[in-house]
């Protein structure tokens, strides 16, 4: 069988900051840390802001990984570093936002199928459409040709290095967003005529040569995503991207077989509880937290998952958050946990995920938001049909039909489909919307002495989020709380940011 | 402690009979028409108003059937100032009536795509209020919560007052109520508003008066009568006003502009929920103009309610939709048997949410005590972002919600009985009053929540569901009385 390559993560997730020149590395296993990266190497994370306070910039790293097939038929994977053959990577990103129509509530989602954002007669003014040069070896470093411009205004929303075993990492923007040529107020979440941000997506492949062979073209490019910062980072929602492109996949042979209840269940309860430090605490905290009991069949346990089962389905709908549905996996999966159909392989102290490709994926996926599609944070809606997809986490380049729409994968076109910019959007979603990424509440301690404050408190308004976002705290791991979980708490806020209360 | 309306009861009169009391024109405020003209437009009025309900303006039809508003004695001269306040007082009172009901038809409806266009009509409804409070301050006049059924005026009101589930009837009744210009009512469904206009009649037994000539009139009371600005309602019939003798405001200094209500902080867009600052006489045009378009008016525009409930309406007559089994004007004793709850967690819930809801009420009311600048400023928005948040979204909404579509109406209730409860809704006494009184009302909802809460969380909760909610208000009382410590120290 002849041997494929393919990059990994399928789809990567870098992220907005405005450090000049500080950036770090995402957790690359599911429960991994994110790591420090200077110079091409990475070392022990110190934090999500620079000495001077500025929000450093996630970079989302690729590799390449070669598949063969073992004499019994398993898959050997292992990975091409820059030490064997030559890796030139090549990315097309853009941020066409402010090309594209208006975002538009159909059937409860939005779709941009409203009038152009913005009137002007030549698009191509509108859209950030950089020149990336193709970068190869080790350590390197390319940025964007000056060609990603608004309306001729220079903008900055890609940056290209090398590691020093020639992987790929991608920079978004610093975190400019701007009314341009004039200072036009926001006024909607979603569509602002004359603004722009910096995030983007795009296209991730690579050209492979080893030492006297033909160039190979890699056939299984990945996509990558530039969307705005996580300031929850280790809180994960209850469904997240990875969960939609497992649905997705499982659209190809339904019904699904019977859930495990470590792998499909336990997650969604302990995501559950673990967002009682980004929004509600009385509310999440409430969830059952006796997972092994919840983790059995028969007894007790039967009521039990009951109980646990239409806390978990209350939260749908609008009545804890907004426009927020598990994906059709998760609810077939949680169905079949209330009804004793699972597998009770309860492990409480499972082993850490191994890495490789697929933990690539997963961990770049798991935190991000895979509901609450008013329009979302890193992607829309659209990530829920299965056409959009090539194979299991990894995006198609081919046309597709989505709700009677004919959808053309191009650099762009799945941020464009996002707020501008997207400060808006983070300002007036607050309460019920994607807790785990914007949180509403943020603790510096546990409750009862201390009690939640509001993420946001001292924003005064959507513009006044465009020039201070990078001041907020974030919500990152403060051990474990007294009932053994983990605790997240209030970090990094710039001191200069007063409270109201 | 109740704090009543500020303006006067208001009477519905006979566009004839106005247009032959006309009083002498004041100097400076009203528009002034020579007796010649005066005549001339009630002869051409008196024609209108004879055509047949299918006239080409939807307004003077309206006003043919209802008459013009009024808060003057027969003869006396109506002042512009106390019938836009009276105007204004009932707005408010429907705007906020509407929004209830519609909130509770939503909590019924066990299909989730018709509660959420319920629940956003409903926070459109609060749009409504908010620019009705916008309106009342850049008039001197202090914000305004009351609701109709503080103040009911019977053959005046749209319909009474009703907090009932999501039904044909219910949704004919809003239709009808919000219901354009005839001339806006597409030709192809002639037949089926025709149809909802019947069955809202029939459910309650009489003609349903539109909302419209209050908005209408209210319009013609702030046009500035300079002819300068643009006039956002089209085909707007000023000459039906003018020859009524409906007096005009005059140009006025607005103000109170520093606490009316802004959209952006009441993070109005993600709701499709339209505030407007009425800081011109142009700007409170279109704002009444708007109100009148999504609502409430006769105008029309593509955001407009009433295709919506028509819709709602033919889905739910053709497919049917699945509604909770929920009471009508669900009471704690003294109402309608059927209607009683007396499960003790539901008994416990609603005064939960009867003190959540007062205490909602009065935080809007104090935010638009406090400016959007200077040292107010972050108090204020610390507070919506307070009552958003955790009053509106962590609180009433989810208990409303539970009280509908699952906790028991009745004690001893089989587990298998599916009667909900239904969320109460008591009226809230302070309905206005300045900051020093408003914090008064708001310490003591303050404590009666905290004391309804304690109360309900010693009670077994077998659906799981109510706890989580109870520990989350219980959690916000700490912000509450922060919030109150802080302003009360402005």
């Amino acid at each position: 069988m002849a041997k494929t390559y393919r990059i990994h993560p399928g789809i990567g997730i870098a992220r907005i900051g405005n450090s000049p020149d500080a950036m770090f590395l995402a957790a690359e296993t599911p429960d991994g840390l994110p790591a420090d990266f200077s110079a091409g190497q990475t070392s022990a994370f110190s934090g999500y802001k620079d000495a001077n306070g500025f929000l450093k910039r996630q970079g989302a790293r690729f590799r390449v990984f070669e598949y063969d097939t073992g004499p019994g038929g398993q898959d050997i994977v292992r990975e091409i570093t820059a030490a064997e053959a030559n890796i030139e990577w090549r990315v097309q990103i853009a941020n066409t936002k402010s090309a594209a129509n208006a975002l538009a509530d159909v059937g409860g989602f939005l779709r941009p199928l409203g009038p152009p954002r913005n009137p002007d007669a030549n698009r191509a003014d509108l859209a950030i459409t950089p020149v990336l040069p193709p970068i190869a070896g080790v350590n390197g470093s390319q940025l964007e040709a000056p060609s990603g411009q608004f309306r001729g205004r220079p903008v900055k929303i890609a940056e290209l290095k090398t590691d020093v075993e020639g992987r790929l990492v991608v920079l978004g923007g610093h975190g400019t967003s701007a009314a341009h040529p004039v200072a036009t107020p926001i006024n909607s979440f979603a569509n602002n005529p004359d603004w722009f941000d910096d995030v983007g997506d795009g296209s991730v492949d690579a050209v492979v040569t080893f030492p006297g062979q033909a160039p190979l073209d890699v056939e299984f490019g990945s996509w990558v995503i530039i969307a705005p910062p996580d300031f929850a980072p280790g809180v994960k929602g209850l469904a997240s991207l990875f969960d939609v492109a497992l649905s997705a996949a499982a659209e190809a042979s339904w019904p699904p077989p019977a859930p495990s209840y470590q792998n499909d269940i336990l997650p969604i309860l302990q995501r559950a509880i673990d967002l009682r430090w980004v929004q509600r605490y009385g509310s999440w905290n409430s969830f059952p937290k006796d997972f092994a009991l919840l983790g059995t069949i028969g007894g007790q346990a039967d009521a039990a998952r009951l109980q646990a089962y239409n806390k978990l389905i209350n939260v749908q709908q609008g009545r804890v958050l907004n426009n927020f549905n598990y994906t059709r996996l998760q609810q077939h999966n949680l169905i079949a946990w209330r009804d004793g159909q699972f597998i009770a392989d309860y492990d409480p102290a499972p082993p850490p995920a191994a890495p490789g490709p697929a933990a690539l994926d997963r961990a770049a996926l798991e935190p991000c938001v895979g509901g609450g599609w008013y329009p979302g944070i890193e992607s829309g809606v659209l990530m829920t049909n299965p056409q959009i997809y090539s194979e299991f986490c990894r995006l198609g380049r081919a046309a597709f039909a989505d709700a009677g729409e004919q959808v053309v994968p191009r650099p762009g076109y799945l941020t464009e489909r996002m707020a501008c910019p997207w400060q808006a959007d983070f300002w007036e979603c607050s309460g019920s919307w994607w807790p785990a990424q914007r949180p509403d509440k943020l603790f510096t301690g546990f409750p009862p002495a201390h009690t939640g404050q509001d993420w946001a408190d001292g924003i005064q308004d959507h513009e006044d989020l465009v020039a201070n976002f990078w001041k907020l705290g974030l919500a990152t791991p403060g051990g474990t709380g007294p009932d053994g979980l983990p605790a997240y708490f209030e970090t990094e806020r710039d001191p200069s940011m007063p409270r109201a209360v | 402690m109740s704090v009543g309306r500020r303006g006067g009861r208001l009477t519905w009169r006979p566009v004839a009979d106005s247009v032959t009391e006309r009083p002498a024109p004041r100097e400076g405020g009203f528009k002034r028409l020579t007796r010649n003209i005066g005549e001339t437009l009630s002869r051409w009025l008196r024609a209108e108003i004879a055509k047949p309900v299918a006239s080409p303006n939807g307004i003077i039809e309206a006003i043919r059937l209802e008459g013009l508003p009024s808060v003057a004695a027969p003869g006396v001269a109506e002042d512009p100032l106390d019938l836009t306040s009276a105007l204004l007082d009932t707005g408010a009172e429907l705007e906020h009536a509407l929004m209830i009901e519609y909130l509770y038809a939503a909590a019924s409806a066990a299909d989730p795509g018709v509660a959420r266009a319920l629940a956003r009509i409903a926070a459109q409804e609060m749009g409504h209020l908010a620019t009705v409070q916008n309106l009342r301050l850049a008039l001197g006049l202090p914000a305004y919560m009351g609701r109709q059924d503080l103040a009911p005026q019977p053959g005046q009101d749209p319909f009474p007052f009703k907090r009932e589930p999501l039904s044909l009837d219910a949704l004919a009744k809003y239709a009808a109520a919000e219901r354009p210009s005839h001339e806006h009512v597409a030709p192809d469904l002639e037949a089926l508003v025709t149809e909802i206009l019947a069955r809202a009649n029939a459910a309650v037994g009489g003609a349903i008066p539109r909302v419209g000539t209050i908005y209408a009139t209210l319009y013609w009371l702030f046009l500035p009568t300079d002819g300068t600005n643009a006039k956002p309602w089209p085909d707007f019939p000023e000459d039906v006003f003018r020859a009524a003798n409906v007096p005009q405001l005059a140009a006025t200094a607005f103000g109170a502009l520093e606490r009316q209500a802004e959209p952006i902080e009441w993070r109005a867009s993600t709701q499709g929920l339209e505030v407007i600052v009425c800081d011109t006489g142009e700007a409170a045009v279109r704002a009444i103009y708007r109100i009148a378009a999504q609502g409430e008016g006769l105008a029309n525009s593509v955001d407009s309610h009433f295709p919506q409930f028509v819709d709602l309406y033919r889905r739910m007559r053709d497919q049917g939709l699945d509604v909770h089994d929920v009471p009508v004007d669900p009471h704690v004793g003294g109402g309608a048997p059927s209607s009683e709850v007396d499960h003790p967690l539901a008994v416990a819930a609603n005064a939960v949410l009867d003190a959540a809801y007062a205490a909602l009420q009065i935080e809007i009311l104090i935010v638009f005590t406090l400016t959007r600048t200077g040292v107010e400023a972050p108090l204020r928005r610390a507070l919506i972002s307070h009552l958003l948040s955790e009053g509106m979204l962590a609180a009433v909404a989810p208990l409303g919600r539970l009280l509908c579509s699952t906790l028991p109406r009745r004690a001893g209730q089989a587990a298998d009985d599916g009667a909900c409860a239904g969320a109460i809704f008591s009226p809230v006494q302070a309905t206005s009053g300045d900051r020093a009184a408003l914090l008064v009302h708001w310490k003591a909802a303050i404590d009666g929540l905290e004391a309804a809460v304690d109360a309900a969380l010693q009670l077994p909760d077998d659906s799981g569901l109510l706890g989580g909610v109870l520990a989350d208000i219980t959690d916000h009382v700490g912000t509450k009385r922060t919030l109150w410590n802080r302003i009360s120290n402005i």
